[in-house]
Parts: structure tokens; sequence; C-alpha cells
């Protein structure tokens, strides 16, 4: 069976006064139907990037290559086809709710766009559909809330109006950029769930960005590790936390506060050192300047590692070592 | 105990009108419902709540942005409506939950952090820039990030301006709303060993709005639990996190997810509903979703947890008098 996106070589290159900033670095992976994909990966390494570059909405000053992007046999690098596709087999969840809503117009009119554009139909229709998709994502009232702005709404109410949003269409393929921050976690369950019995029950496929990673050690199929534009690690939620063999995968897994393990109020544990600049090339291992591990053979081309299943690039092929508690 | 709080409220309310569509009246929305809250100069105050329950509306009505319904907010005992808009912001500074919208397209970031201190005319020029490079630094904006414009940042790249924004002042309260949701673990660890060494060295009071539990539990020496505009727990960390009285708080630290690969998603003993802010229920805001609620819930408000003191409201904690063990 055939993956339902399929990504070779994926790379954005953004113009900007300093040089040409390298936001994604060759990425390759794929997803199959009904499968939940996590993206993690620090602050600013080119995650929203992906994700842009697979929906083709880039801002102006980047620029995509690949060399495959296809989606359920389509050329995704075919503007013409690539349009009738997006917001509509492929929705999005955008990471800033407040920049990807329209301030001037109420979220009723912005919920029925995508769907009268793709879907035809009549205005009444369409509104009934937002109602039942707001309903289904945990929004009291929805008929009422379809003539609210977007300022008058809560965090969590606008990342719920979102999600509404990206299923209003029956996507296939949903890219969730961190689509859960602004929720509390009782509800957050409920929408996780939703989307687990939405995914079983019409095999969507799922893209999900977060920093969140005890999220991601529960719903994850599969994780890729991003760091400083490139993949640094992929592998089963199993493989990632069990023995993520990547030093970056495992200097990030010590820095999540622990309840029961870090006590109260003490210093938490950091990777120190600060990303490389993403401006030019990045010769050898993009994680060396900050890596314990780090020696001469990083500055030089680096290997993947690794089976299908579980694959990381490193200069190491040894056994990692075992996850301690050493930042008490 | 008689210290006078640094920040409290008292009795605050804000309403909104909701319009329904066309030819419809207005409803009307209580976003906040009577908080009274206290947090004393040097202690971080967290609070925590379902999404739409109030927590951004009360930070705007802590920052003197938003006025309230009724109620008030004092600072250091008088009520901020009293004191000049210039030596308040002096002091209290606000991080908020949608960054993009409160940064300057217009202006470098370094402009942007600079700001605070040209408006308030702290320092000559060279020290405002040597202070707000320093503050990019700790937050991981290091020196090639200074001529950039907010556009071109990640999400969590954005937010950390605002943070190195809200502290280059050193002001004596910061409102931190869901200031680490858009970082990754280390960024998030680095900005709350940050704010934690503020605290040691210079005494700052956090009020921290935030749906991460295990950060809340790490940084916060109180903690407030909100619902459909109501404080329903309050009480030292400790005691939220060890033995939490509300069902609602119970919830909550029973949803967290942690590292567990393959335990799923955890089925939650709520009532499948979600709350509504347009149609709260009679009684208890929580009892629809309540699994332990019994028959005064659905008819009787709870009492409402004081200022100063601590504990929940709840008919099934006020039937144990309070102090006796559960
Ligand atoms: N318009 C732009 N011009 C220049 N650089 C940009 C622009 N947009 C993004 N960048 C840079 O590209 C890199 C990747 O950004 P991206 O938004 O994909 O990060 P991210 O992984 O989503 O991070 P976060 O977790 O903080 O949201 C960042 O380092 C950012 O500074
Ligand atoms: N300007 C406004 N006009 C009308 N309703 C508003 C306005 N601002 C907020 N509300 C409503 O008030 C309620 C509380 O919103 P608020 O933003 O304070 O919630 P919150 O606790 O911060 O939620 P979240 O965790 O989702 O950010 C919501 O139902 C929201 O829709
Ligand atoms: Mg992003
Ligand atoms: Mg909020």
């Amino acid at each position: 069976m055939g993956a339902l996106l399929t990504v070779d070589d994926l790379r954005v290159d953004i113009a900007t006064p300093r040089g040409t900033l390298r936001a994604v670095r060759g990425l390759t992976f794929s997803v199959n139907a009904g499968e939940t994909l996590c993206i993690v990966g620090e602050s600013g390494c080119g995650k929203s990037m992906t994700s842009l570059a697979l929906m083709d909405l880039l801002p102006r000053v980047a620029k995509r290559s690949a060399a495959t992007l296809n989606f359920a046999d389509t050329d995704l690098s075919d503007r013409r086809k690539a349009r009738r596709i997006r917001g509509n087999q492929m929705a999005m969840i955008f990471q800033e709710p407040m920049t990807a809503l329209n301030p001037a117009f109420p979220i009723g009119d912005q919920l029925t766009e995508a769907y009268l554009h793709h879907k035809g139909g009549s205005r009444a229709a369409a509104r009934a559909r937002a109602v039942e998709m707001l309903d289904l994502v945990g929004i009291g009232s929805p008929a009422e809330r379809l003539g609210q702005y977007p300022h008058q709404l809560s965090g969590g109410l606008r990342q719920r109006v979102m999600i509404a949003m990206a299923l209003m269409t029956d996507p296939k393929l949903l890219i969730a950029d961190e689509p859960t921050t602004a929720l509390d976690v009782t509800i957050q369950a409920q929408i996780l769930r939703l989307l687990r019995d939405l995914q079983q029950k019409l095999g969507i496929a799922v893209i999900f960005i977060t920093h969140d990673l005890g999220l991601v050690s529960r719903i994850a199929d599969r994780v890729m590790v991003m760091y400083a534009g490139a993949m640094v690690e992929e592998g089963t939620a199993a493989q990632i936390f069990g023995a993520p063999r990547h030093p970056y995968t495992q200097a990030l897994i010590e820095c999540i506060p622990q309840p029961g393990r870090t006590a109260r109020g003490t210093p938490l544990g950091t990777i120190p050192g600060v990303v490389p600049s993403l401006v030019g090339q990045i010769e050898g291992c993009v994680f060396r300047s900050r890596c314990p591990l780090a020696r001469r053979e990083c500055e030089s081309h680096v290997p993947t590692r690794g089976a299908e299943g579980h694959r990381w690039v490193c200069v190491d092929d040894a056994p990692a070592p075992a996850l301690e508690g050493t930042t008490r | 105990m008689s210290m006078t709080p640094i920040l409290e409220t008292r009795n605050l309310h804000r309403r909104f009108r909701v319009s329904q569509g066309h030819f419809k009246p207005k409803a009307t929305l209580q976003a906040v419902n009577g908080v009274d809250l206290s947090v004393q100069r040097g202690e971080t105050l967290g609070i925590v709540g379902e999404s739409g329950c109030g927590k951004s509306t009360l930070a705007q009505m802590l920052l003197g942005l938003l006025p309230a319904t009724s109620g008030e907010v004092r600072l250091d005992g008088r009520p901020i409506a009293d004191l000049r808009r210039v030596d308040f912001a002096r002091r209290v500074q606000p991080i908020f939950q949608d960054p993009f919208s409160s940064l300057n397209p217009r202006k470098t970031l370094l402009d942007i952090v600079t700001m605070p201190l040209r408006v308030h005319a702290i320092g000559s020029r060279a020290e405002q820039e040597a202070r707000a490079r320093t503050l990019m630094d700790r937050v991981g904006l290091p020196a090639g990030f200074a001529d950039r414009y907010p556009k071109e940042l990640s999400g969590g790249q954005r937010q950390r301006v605002a943070i190195a924004r809200a502290l280059v002042m050193q002001p004596d309260v910061v409102i931190c709303d869901e200031p680490t949701s858009a970082l990754d673990a280390s960024v998030q660890s680095q900005i709350l060993n940050l704010l934690m060494e503020l605290k040691a060295d210079f005494g700052l009071t956090y009020v921290f709005i935030s749906h991460n539990l295990s950060v809340v539990e790490h940084i916060a020496d109180h903690v407030a639990v909100m619902y459909l505009g109501r404080v329903v727990e309050k009480a030292p960390v400790d005691a939220i996190f060890d033995a939490p009285q509300h069902p609602y708080t119970r919830a909550l630290l029973d949803s967290v997810l942690t590292v567990a690969p393959d335990a799923g998603v955890p089925e939650l003993a709520l009532g499948p509903g979600f709350p509504n802010p347009l149609r709260p229920a009679p009684g208890c805001p929580f009892h629809p979703r309540c699994p332990r609620a019994f028959e005064p819930c659905s008819t009787i408000p709870p009492t409402p947890v004081p200022a100063e003191g601590r504990g929940a409201a709840c008919h099934l904690t006020e039937m144990t008098p309070r102090g006796a063990a559960a």
C-alpha cells in the first residue's frame, strides 16, 4: 500500500538581508492513511515552515523545492492541482489562530468559506455544517458563536474554531501545528479522543506538531525529531521514548519537568549553548556545537543510521547510554 | 499573614454583551464572576483552569487594560484605577498569550525590547541596548536576532521577544499568560530558570497562567483553579498537587499526559459535555461534568473561597469540616 503523503528532500530557503536562511534542509518522510506522525524539535527548527511548504502557503520570501512531493498520487509541485487539494483533502490547523483568522469577519463566514469554495451547495447548508463542527469540538451554543469575531473568543475557543474549520471539508490529511496549546488538559483529552475516533472511522492521516512530549508519547504512531531544519531521528513512540539514539533527542527528553522526579522550584535541566545560525550551510552534524559527545568526525558528513523503522543521523552507532535521572 | 498583598482582587466581575445574530437580543457572558485573589510580594501565583474560563480576561483586568464591570484590583492596597498609568506600567508588565499581535511589525527586535526602557527613560541609550541584549541572550535570542523583525520569527521566538520585553525593566510584578506554551522543553526550562532566578534575586512577583500543570507545579507557590469565571479551588502548590479537593482539580491532574508510550489518552470520568459560558449551569457550574455531583449541586452554588483563605468551592468538601482528615 502506498503512502498518502510522500516527501523527498524538501527544502525551504528564505532570502534575508544576511543571506539565504535555510529553514528546512532536505527532509524525507512519508505518512500513511490513518497514521499519526508527530514532529517535535527545538523552537525555530523549521516545523511550521515544513507544514506551510506542504500546503504551499509559505510567505513570499520563502522558496520551496523538493525531489518528490506527492499526495494521494497527485504531484503537489503542480500548483494548479495542489490548489484543488489544499483546504479540501489536505487541511491545516495554524499555530497562531489570531494571525490565521481574519479579525474583520465573524467566524461563521470564515468557517464556511473553504467549504463553499470546494464543496459548493447552499450557504444555509454550509452554516449547518459549521454548527455541527463547532459542536463536535465542544463549543457550546455554536449557532450564537458563528456571529462572533475572533477577538471575542478565548485562546482555546479560537484554537477549536481552527480545528472545526480544518474538519469542515472531511480532509484525508490534517496538518495540525500546535493545535492544543491553549486548551486545558481535560478538553485537550476530549479533543484528542475525538481526533482518534475520526481517524479510525475515516482513515484520516494526521501530522501533529507539538512541544508536548507527553502528548506525543500518547498519540504518535511515529515521531520525527528535528533540529536546525533537519531530521535527526525518526521512529515509533516506543523507540523514541524508550531507546532514543540521537543525543539531541536524549537531551530534550531530559528537560521535561517530571512530577515526582524534579523537585519543585529547583533549576530545570537545559541544553547548554545556542542553535547554530541557519544562514548558509552547516557542515557536518547540525547538533555538534551543543553535543556533549561531539568529536572530530562530527565535522564531516554524518551518516543516517538504523533501519527503516528507526533511523537517526549520528556518527555513533553504539547503543545509547540508558537515560537516567541526572537532572535532579 | 497581615502583610498587604502586592496585588489583590476584590469581588472582581467582568461581563460581555454578545450578539446572537440579527434580530435577536444580546446575550450576557459572565467571563469573570466574582474573583477574590491575593498575591504576596515575591510569590508566584499559578492560575489554571478550563479553556474560556476567564483567565486572559482576568489578566487584562490585573493589567488595567480592561475595566472591571464591578469589583476592583489593588496594587499595594491601592485601587489601580487611582494610580497613574505610567507608574503602574513601570511596576506591572505583561507577557500576552498571543505574542504576535502584541509586537509592532515595523520595529526590529532590539527596538521592541528596549522600548519600555525608552518610554520610562531608564538609563542611557547604550545602557538600554546593553540591558536588552543581555535579556535577549538569556531567552535564547542571541546577537544575530537584534535586527530582525517579528514576522521573521517562529512562534516560540516571538514568545521569547515578549518575555524579554516584559523583564527588561525589572518590574515588580509580571502577569504571564501562557508564557511558555510555544517553547520546546529545553527553551522552556531555560525561561523558567530565568524567572526563578529573577524572583530569588530581586523578589519579582508572578501571576502565571498556564495549561501546563507540570510547569505550574514546578514554578508556583500558590495555585488558583478556575472554572467558568470563578475560582473553584485555591491552595499552596503542595496541597493542590498532593491532595486536590475539587473534583475539577482532580480531573485536571488525571488528564496530564506524562511520557508513557502506548498508554493512550486517558478516558476521563467526566460527563461528556463541554462547559458553555453562554449558558452556565445553575448551582455549581461544574456539576454537569462532575462525576461526584449530588443533589444540592444542581441548585445551590457552593460557597466561594475567600481571598486570603484556601480550600475548594464544592459541596462535597463543605460536608467534611475544614481541617478534618478527608
Ligand atoms: N519570514 C521569515 N524571514 C526570515 N526568517 C524566517 C521567516 N520565517 C521564519 N523564519 C526563520 O525560519 C526558522 C524556522 O521557522 P519555523 O516557524 O518553521 O520554526 P518552528 O519549528 O515552527 O518553531 P516554533 O516551535 O518556535 O514555532 C526560524 O529560525 C525562523 O527564525
Ligand atoms: N471582547 C470580548 N467580547 C465578548 N466575549 C469575550 C470577549 N473577550 C472574552 N470573551 C469571552 O469571555 C470568556 C473568557 O475568555 P478568556 O479569554 O478570558 O478565557 P481564558 O480563560 O483565557 O481561555 P483560554 O485558556 O482558552 O485562553 C470566553 O467565553 C470568551 O469568548
Ligand atoms: Mg512553529
Ligand atoms: Mg486565555
